[in-house]
């Protein structure tokens, strides 16, 4: 135990990916279970009015909540499932660097025998070992609900939704450790991976009704994640690489950052 | 003397615009106890963060064992035991956790010298570090510094938090180090401290270093002050007459008065009259400076420091 900086940052985070996992857990299982006590009333009412442009600009677009892919795809996948693994991310990633140099431990660390390289790299290896970890859960989560539910999901399509959740949770707390690393202010890292995530929601799913939004929906980070679309569709490879590409651009940015400045007491 | 194992040039750190350290040369010898003294703010932490490659010079370099602190930083810190000025520990950890953890990081840990420093400091290594007090966590420091009996020892104000029992088995530890041939680093704002355990005292404040002296040699331009008590009042004009004696001032048979350097002359003269009992004031460090200022300000260039 206590191997490395990279052991020690599972050790740390032990207890709050405990509780992590249990919400996830709750929520994915939770979530599918509300899908039979449907069944047998008239949603009719409610698929209209999931037609509405309201509900389309919060969500994104419009679900038949009858269908297992919809019910998934109306809320936990457009917006808890986001909301999950980006704040996940971002937490893990702004408590692991910026957050020791914050305590000052960063001081005692990096005079020891080791390069800033070696540290940024065990510590981002560590958060992918985090938000992986947790899409396991999640994964798990929605097994055993849409199991459960019968509502007759292949767990390969699962495992895509969890996969596309993985790498925008990937994508935001690279976003925040880089610029935690390169700047020194965690603070600062975290709030813009917040705002970026809200403004980019708002844009991907407002743009469904504004149609003056739509020419910018590209620059949104959640244009590139499917969402309820992955279920039934199945992954688009050309997503995934954006946002692969983007994380690791973030990802450069921030080791070379990281070199080059001051560390702080 | 033996190869340099720290040799600055012109090395100089602005934060912005604020004045870190300006055109730091100075060196330590293998071996050597080097004591850093300088007011709070005049650029110690500065000067050993540099060296510790956390921070970068603004101008000039820094050399460890020769090899550059920037470009070779991670062999050099391999031998390399230091302890910051504002110690952060991890506050979740136990002391035994944390020094195996650091220790780990640092490679080829000594549990067995670890048991041995704990049991010298008293150091309970059992309870959580957020449990300890402050003189207690800098315990924990200091043994995560001496314990991989690094080549060079780089302490930052090291006595602060300990109490006169323990910083009197500081003192021991850097005495064992000087004799297996290790080199300290210490900065310190106390005079005392330095004055106990260093050979070479390099003095900064403001971010320059006004001096480096043997600090035998300090101690002979050294001011103290000095109280007398009489059984009976001796003739003023013996006292002032004297050399190096200065301020001579009596109230009744009690005498007071500065010296420069050694007592020797005051303490014959004295002889001469039933003493009953003789104070010596330890010489502050503002003193010392005193004398340091003076010297500057006979010196014309003057007043750079008027924007800092
Ligand atoms: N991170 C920093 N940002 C700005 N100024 C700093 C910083 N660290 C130190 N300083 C300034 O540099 C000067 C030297 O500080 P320091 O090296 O900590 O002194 P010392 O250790 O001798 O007390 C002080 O004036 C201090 O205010
Ligand atoms: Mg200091």
């Amino acid at each position: 135990m206590l191997k490395n900086v990279f052991v020690k940052i599972l050790r740390d985070k032990r207890k709050t990916f405990a509780w992590w996992s249990l919400g996830v857990l709750f929520i994915t299982i939770w979530y599918s279970m509300m899908f039979t006590s449907i069944e047998g009333i008239d949603v009719s009412a409610v698929n209209q009015m999931m037609e509405s442009e309201l509900i389309r600009g919060l969500l994104g677009g419009a679900y038949d909540l009858t269908t297992p892919e919809g019910w998934l795809g109306a809320e936990l996948l457009p917006l808890l499932g986001p909301l999950i693994f980006i704040v996940f991310g971002v937490s893990f990633a702004t408590s692991t660097l910026t957050g020791e140099e914050e305590k000052g431990t960063l001081n005692l660390l990096l005079t020891n025998p080791i390069t800033r390289v070696s540290v940024y790299l065990q510590k981002y290896s560590a958060m992918i070992v985090g938000i992986l970890a947790l899409g396991l859960v999640f994964w798990f989560g929605n097994i055993i609900g849409t199991t459960s539910a019968n509502m007759g999901l292949s767990f390969l399509s699962l495992a895509e939704v969890t996969f596309s959740l993985v790498l925008l949770g990937l994508l935001f707390g690279t976003f925040a450790l880089a610029l935690g690393a390169a700047t020194g202010k965690g603070g600062l890292g975290k709030g813009l991976a917040s705002a970026v995530g809200i403004i980019s929601y708002l844009l991907n799913s407002m743009s469904e009704i504004v149609g003056s939004l739509e020419p910018f929906r590209p620059v949104s980070v959640f244009h590139y994640y499917g969402g309820g679309e992955v279920l039934s569709n199945g992954i688009d490879f050309g997503d995934v690489g954006i946002l692969l590409a983007g994380t690791v651009g973030l990802f450069a940015v921030g080791l070379y950052g990281f070199q080059r400045r001051d560390i702080g007491t | 003397m033996s190869e340099p194992i720290i040799e600055t040039r012109g090395l100089t750190k602005f934060y912005g615009k604020n004045r870190g350290i300006i055109d730091l040369d100075f060196g330590v010898s293998e071996g050597e106890v080097f004591g850093y003294l300088g007011p709070n703010g005049a650029g110690k932490t500065t000067t050993i963060r540099t060296l510790l490659d956390l921070i970068r010079p603004t101008d000039g370099e820094a050399k460890i064992f020769g090899k550059d602190v920037r470009l070779d930083g991670e062999e050099i810190r391999a031998d390399i035991g230091y302890l910051p000025g504002e110690l952060a520990l991890f506050g979740d950890m136990t002391g035994e956790e944390t020094l195996k953890y650091l220790g780990n990081v640092k490679g080829g840990l000594n549990w067995n010298y670890v048991e041995e420093l704990a049991d010298r400091l008293e150091a309970d290594l059992s309870k959580t570090v957020a449990d300890l007090s402050s003189g207690n966590k800098q315990k924990l420091g200091l043994i995560q510094a001496f314990m991989s009996e690094p080549r060079l020892l780089i302490l930052d104000e090291p006595t602060s938090g300990l109490d006169p029992l323990m910083q009197q088995e500081f003192f021991r530890l850097i005495e064992e180090a000087q004799e297996n041939g290790q080199t300290v680093f210490a900065s310190s704002h106390i005079l005392p401290v330095v004055e106990r355990i260093c050979d070479r005292v390099g003095i900064i404040r403001k971010g320059e270093l006004v001096a480096v002296e043997e600090i035998d040699d300090l101690k002979e331009g050294m001011l103290r002050s000095l109280e007398l008590q009489f059984a009976e009042r001796p003739p003023e004009e013996r006292f002032i007459a004297l050399p190096g004696v200065e301020e001579v001032n009596f109230e009744d048979s009690r005498l007071r008065c500065k010296v420069v350097g050694k007592l020797d002359d005051l303490i014959k003269e004295a002889a001469n009259y039933e003493v009953i009992n003789v104070i010596s004031h330890e010489p502050n460090l503002e003193e010392i400076f005193l004398k340091y200022y003076e010297r500057e300000e006979e010196e014309p260039e003057e007043g750079g420091e008027a924007d800092a």
